[in-house]
C-alpha cells in the first residue's frame, strides 16, 4: 500500500467524514448543560416513534425484499430480469417522490401507517440485493446435493442459514436508512395526523434554540439506535457475502418454482407495480395535466416548465453529485483496500462508518459548525461545500463497497506485481483497480444516487439550495401540480440514467453492495 | 549473515508462526547457484509459505535470509523489498490478470523492469517463444487452457529476467502430458538463462528425476532432510 495514497485517503475521510462528528462530540463535553432531559418523556416517546418507524419498515423490508431477492436471482419466475432491474427503482427514487405519489392515492393513510409503508417500499431493494447476491452465490453442488435429498423444500432449508445473514445485514441498513430520514416523515406529517420522529426533533431543536450542543443532546439515543444497526450489519455482511463462496466455486443452477410460478410472479409484479410503476405511473399521469384531462400537449408543457424553470438546480445536482462520486471514488478504493488488507482493518471500517452512525440532519449541523467560519466563509457558501459534503456524508459505501470486491480478490495477483516490480501506486492503477472495475463502478453508481437524491443533509447548507432535490422539497410544500410531476420524473431519469448506460455497454453486472 | 557467492539461497534459523496454530521452521536451508531442488512435503506444512517468505512476501519471526549472498531478511525485519530481489515467482493458480490479455501481461512487467519501450516486441517475443505461446498475445487468461495459462506465468515469471525461480505447485491443475512438456521446458529453461530453481509440490514423484536434490519437509514445518539426484 502506498503511504502517500493512504494517507491523502485519510486525509479527505477526516476532513469530510470525521471532523463534523468529532466537532458536534466537542460542542456537548463542551456543555454538559445540554444532556439535561435527555431520557423525559417527550424524548422517549420521540425515540419509541422512530424505532417504531426503523424496525416497521426494515421488518417490512425484510418480509418482501428477502423472497423478492432471492425469487429474482435463482429461480424461473417470470420476467425476472425485469423484475431485477425493476426493483432497484424504489431504491433510486427519492423517499419524497414516493411519498407525493402515494399521499395522493391513498390521502386517508397517514401517520405512522404511511411513513413505514413509505419506508418499507423505499427500502426493500436494499434487503432484495444483499439476499441476492448471496443466493447466487451458494455452490451448485452443496445445491443438488440438498435437491437429491430433500427437493426444493431441501434446497430452501440448506440455504436459509447461508442467506440469513445477508439478509439481517440488508435489514440493518433499511432500518439505518428509515430510522434517520426526514424529509418522508415531514411530508407524510405536513397534512392530517402528526408522525414526529427523532430526525425532525433534532432539526426542530437546532432551528428554535440554534444551539449545536442541544441538537447534539437530542440526537445521542439516535445515534446509539443507528449504531446497534450498524455494527450488526457491518458483522453480518462479512459472513452473509463471503462465507457461501469457495475457491472452486460452481454457478446454481436456476431453480424451477413449479406450479409456484405464476401466483410468485404475480406477487413479485405486485410489489414491483406498488414501489415503482404506480408512482412513476402516477407521476406521469399528473405532468400531463391529471384528473383536468391528460394531453400530451400539457405533458410536453410541465417538461418544458421544469427544464425552464430547474435546468440550473437540475445542473447543479448533477455536477455535485458526478463531482464527489468520482473524487471519493479512488479515495474509497484505497480505504476498502486497506480494510481488507490489514490486520486490524476493522478499526478503519468503524472510522469510515462513522459518519451514517450521525443522523443526516447532525451530519449537516456538524458540517455548518466546521466550515462557518470566517476563513472558510468563503468554501462554505460555495458549491464546493455540497461536494465535501456528499463525500463525507456517503464515502462509506464505496469504501466497504471496495473492501468487499477486494476480500474477495486473490492476493496473489497483486503479489505477482509486486515481485515484478511495480511499485504500490501502479499496483492500485494498472492491477487492483481494473480488476474491480464492475464494483467499483457500482460504488461510483451509489454514490451517484445518494448524492442525487440528498435532502437531509443539503437543506441545512445554503450551497446546497440550488440542488434540484432541494427544489423540488419546497416546489411539493407549496402545492402540487403538473410541474411537480414532470420534475420528479425528470430526477428519476437524470438519477438513473448511469445505470442503464453501465448496463447497456459494459455487459457486465453492477456491484453495488456495501 | 553468509557471503557466499556460490550459494543462491541462504537460509538460518528461520522460524514463524503461520495462523493460529501451524508453524514454520526452524530450519536451515542452502540452495548453490545454478541448482534445481524439489521441496516436498504433506499439505499444509509450510512449503508454499517458505517460497512466499523468500521472496519477501511474508515476513518472519526469526532468522536470516541471504539471496546470492545479499542479506534480504533479518528477524522480522525485511531488508529487501520483494521487487527488488530478482525472484521470478510462479504461482500455485497462476495468479494471472484477468483484465489484461497475454501482451499486456508482459508489457506490464517490463515496463516495470524499466525496459525501453523499443525493446519490448523483441523481449516479448524472445519470452513467447521461450515458453512455447507464439501467437498468443491477444488471448485472455480466461480463453487459455490449464497448460497455457502456466506457461504465461512462466513468461511473466522470466520477464525481468529473474536469477532465482520460485515454483508453487506449478503442476497441479495439469495431465500427466503436459506435466512432463513443462518440466523439460524448466529444466532447458534453467540449463539455457543460468537459473536457480526451487520448485515445491507436494507430490515427491513430479519432477524428482529432472533436480538435481530433493529435500523433505516434515508435517510440523522442519526439514526432514534430503536426496541427491
Amino acid at each position: 500500500m502506498s503511504r502517500t495514497l493512504l494517507t491523502l485517503s485519510l486525509a479527505v475521510l477526516a476532513v469530510a467524514g470525521l471532523a463534523p462528528v468529532a466537532v458536534m462530540i466537542l460542542r456537548v463535553v463542551q456543555d454538559p448543560a445540554a444532556l439535561q432531559g435527555l431520557l423525559d418523556e417527550r424524548t422517549l416517546s420521540l425515540l419509541g416513534r422512530t424505532l417504531l418507524l426503523g424496525g416497521g419498515a426494515a421488518g417490512l423490508a425484510l418480509l418482501v425484499g428477502a423472497p423478492f431477492g432471492y425469487l429474482t436471482a435463482r429461480t424461473d419466475l417470470p420476467g425476472a430480469t425485469w423484475l431485477r432491474s425493476l426493483g432497484l427503482v424504489p431504491l433510486i427514487m427519492p423517499p419524497l417522490l414516493l411519498a407525493v405519489s402515494w399521499t395522493v392515492l391513498v390521502p386517508q393513510l397517514r401517520g405512522a401507517p404511511m411513513t413505514i409503508l413509505l419506508m418499507g417500499l423505499s427500502t426493500f431493494p436494499i434487503v432484495a440485493l444483499f439476499t441476492a447476491k448471496a443466493a447466487r452465490r451458494v455452490d451448485g453442488r452443496r445445491e443438488e446435493a440438498a435437491l437429491l435429498s430433500g427437493g426444493l423444500s431441501g434446497v430452501l432449508r440448506m440455504e436459509f442459514g447461508l442467506l440469513l445473514p445477508a439478509a439481517l445485514s440488508g435489514t440493518c441498513f433499511a432500518f439505518l436508512f428509515a430510522a434517520s430520514d426526514f424529509a418522508v416523515p415531514d411530508f407524510v406529517s405536513s397534512v392530517g395526523r402528526k408522525f414526529n420522529v427523532y430526525a425532525d426533533e433534532v432539526f426542530a431543536t437546532w432551528q428554535v434554540n440554534g444551539s449545536d450542543s442541544r441538537a447534539v443532546a437530542t440526537a445521542l439515543p439516535l445515534v446509539v439506535l443507528i449504531l446497534a444497526a450498524l455494527l450488526p450489519a457491518l458483522a453480518l455482511r462479512r459472513r452473509g457475502t463471503l462465507a457461501t463462496l469457495d475457491s472452486d466455486f460452481v454457478a446454481p443452477r436456476t431453480l424451477s418454482l413449479g406450479s409456484w410460478r405464476w401466483p410468485l410472479g404475480l406477487a413479485a409484479w405486485g410489489l414491483i407495480t406498488l414501489g415503482a410503476l404506480i408512482p412513476v405511473g402516477r407521476m406521469l399521469f399528473e405532468a400531463g395535466g391529471g384528473p383536468s384531462g391528460w394531453s400530451v400537449y400539457k405533458f410536453q408543457a410541465a417538461f418544458g416548465k421544469a427544464i425552464d424553470l430547474c435546468r440550473d438546480n437540475l445542473l447543479a445536482s448533477l455536477g455535485y453529485s458526478i463531482l464527489a462520486a468520482t473524487l471519493a471514488l479512488p479515495v474509497a478504493l484505497v480505504l476498502g483496500h486497506a480494510i481488507a488488507r490489514w490486520r486490524h482493518g476493522w478499526f478503519l471500517e468503524m472510522l469510515c462508518v462513522l459518519p451514517l452512525a450521525a443522523p443526516a440532519i447532525l451530519f449537516g449541523i456538524g458540517n455548518i459548525a466546521v466550515w462557518n467560519g470566517t476563513y472558510t466563509y468563503a468554501f462554505y457558501t460555495s458549491g464546493g461545500m455540497v461536494v465535501v459534503l456528499y463525500i463525507g456524508r456517503f464515502l462509506a459505501f464505496p469504501t466497504l463497497i471496495s473492501a468487499s470486491a477486494v476480500a474477495s480478490m486473490d492476493r496473489e495477483l497483486e503479489q505477482a506485481a509486486e515481485l515484478a516490480g511495480a511499485s504500490p501506486m501502479r499496483r492500485m492503477a494498472r492491477i487492483v483497480a481494473p480488476a474491480l472495475l464492475p464494483s467499483l463502478m457500482g460504488g461510483w453508481i451509489l454514490m451517484f444516487v445518494l448524492a442525487m437524491r440528498e435532502l437531509d443533509t443539503a437543506i441545512l447548507v445554503p450551497a446546497a439550495n440550488d440542488t434540484v432535490m432541494f427544489r423540488m422539497f419546497n416546489a411539493v410544500h407549496f402545492g402540487r401540480d403538473d410541474f411537480v410531476a414532470a420534475l420528479a420524473l425528470l430526477i428519476i431519469f437524470v438519477t438513473i440514467v448511469p445505470g442503464v448506460l453501465w448496463r447497456l455497454f459494459s455487459g457486465k453486472e453492477l456491484e453495488v453492495l456495501p | 549473515m553468509t557471503n557466499n557467492n556460490r550459494s543462491a539461497i541462504s537460509v538460518r534459523g528461520l522460524r514463524t508462526r503461520l495462523g493460529a496454530s501451524a508453524k514454520l521452521g526452524p530450519l536451515d536451508l542452502e540452495l548453490a547457484v545454478g541448482e534445481h531442488a524439489l521441496l516436498v512435503g504433506p499439505s499444509g506444512c509450510g512449503k508454499s509459505s517458505l517460497l512466499r517468505i523468500l521472496a519477501g512476501l511474508l515476513p518472519t519471526e526469526s532468522g536470516d535470509i541471504s539471496l546470492f549472498g545479499q542479506e534480504v531478511s533479518r528477524g522480522s525485519k525485511i531488508l529487501l523489498p520483494p521487487r527488488k530481489r530478482g525472484i521470478g515467482f510462479l504461482f500455485q493458480g497462476g495468479a494471472l490478470w484477468p483484465h489484461m490479455n497475454v501482451a499486456a501481461h508482459l508489457n506490464f512487467v517490463l515496463r516495470c523492469a524499466a525496459i525501453a519501450p523499443a525493446e519490448w516486441d523483441a523481449r516479448r517475443a524472445e519470452l513467447l517463444t521461450q515458453v512455447g505461446l507464439e501467437g498468443f498475445e491477444d488471448r485472455r487468461p480466461g480463453t487459455l487452457s490449464g497448460g497455457e495459462a502456466q506457461r504465461l506465468g512462466l513468461a511473466r515469471a522470466l520477464a525481468p529476467r529473474p536469477r532465482l525461480l520460485l515454483l508453487d505447485e506449478p503442476l497441479g491443475p495439469l495431465d500427466a502430458e503436459r506435466r512432463t512438456s513443462l518440466l523439460e521446458l524448466f529444466e532447458n529453461l534453467r540449463r539455457r538463462l543460468d537459473l536457480t530453481i526451487l520448485h515445491v509440490t507436494h507430490d515427491p514423484a513430479e519432477a524428482s528425476s529432472m533436480t538435481d536434490r530433493t529435500l523433505h519437509m516434515r508435517a510440523d514445518g522442519t526439514l526432514a532432510g534430503e536426496n541427491n539426484a
